[in-house]
């Protein structure tokens, strides 16, 4: 395989330690994702809703 | 002794289906006020793409490796099922996130909790089969570093994670079949209980909902 996705496919994984805290850098990626999808389905404002409807 | 005829039980399991979940509940055209949330959107996502998966997954079961490692839509259908269990796994994340932080165990929907906490861990199970399975060096890898894990709290024996053959069998069949029946009754213990509202709102406002 070539090519810049596949070149950066085939790099060996980086990984950040804090003492016993060891997280490789693509999931801490996928983790801090995951946070931003929760906090815009909380805060982003759903289509349709009614203007004046109670929670 | 009673006159009254006694019920046969196609009429008794008819009955107290109609008392527990009538076709209103199990197939409504509204919905609470409180669902219009993006937060209420996560459990369908997350059955969307277990959809995806199982149907590319059967693709994938019936066309065989000789043709997901060699052609190009093979490679494609492949790399489907694999990138729609990432996106799984992040909808169900960030709708188990959404269910904790609203308690959504409340108003007698523990059993709702429940299998949907069984839900999360047989589709870890799965995902870490499916892992073992790829039949390349990556799952080759999986394999020989989990060995020593279940060595080491003694199943092995009984999880041998280096048989291709018992991963493969579980993968395709055992574990889909737990994952869809746990996930089958999660959703009718939704469409039973109703969906859970926000802790401040009030359970009985469903005038005024999605259409």
């Amino acid at each position: 395989m070539s090519g810049l996705f596949s070149d950066f496919m085939n790099l060996h994984a980086v990984y950040l330690k804090w003492g016993w805290i060891q997280v490789s850098v693509t999931n801490l990626i996928v983790i801090l994702l995951m946070f931003t999808i929760f906090a815009l389905a909380i805060f982003l404002p759903f289509p349709n809703k009614k203007k004046g409807e109670k929670k | 002794m009673s006159n009254s005829p006694k019920k046969p039980w196609t009429a008794k399991l008819r009955e107290g289906w109609q008392n527990n979940l009538p076709i209103e509940k199990l197939l409504p055209d509204t919905q609470p006020a409180y669902v219009a949330s993006w937060i209420y959107v996560f459990g369908v996502l997350t059955i969307a793409a277990l959809g995806v998966i199982l149907i590319s997954g059967l693709a994938l079961a019936f066309a065989g490796p000789a043709w997901y490692h060699t052609s190009h839509f093979g490679h494609w259908v492949n790399s489907l099922h694999f990138w729609s269990v990432q996106l799984f796994f992040v909808f169900m994340v960030v709708h188990l996130w959404g269910k904790f932080w609203m308690a959504a165990w409340r108003g007698r929907r523990l059993m709702t909790w429940i299998t949907g906490s069984v839900a999360f861990v047989a589709s870890i199970a799965t995902a870490f089969t499916g892992y073992l399975i790829q039949t390349n060096f990556d799952s080759q890898w999986i394999a020989f570093e989990a060995k020593d894990g279940f060595n080491s709290v003694g199943i092995g024996a009984f999880f041998n994670v280096t048989n291709l053959g018992q991963m493969l069998l579980l993968h395709v069949a055992f574990l889909p079949l737990i994952l869809g029946v746990i996930t089958f009754i999660h959703v009718i213990m939704v469409r039973k209980r109703g969906v859970v509202p926000p802790i401040d709102s009030d359970e009985s406002n469903t005038s005024g909902g999605l259409k």
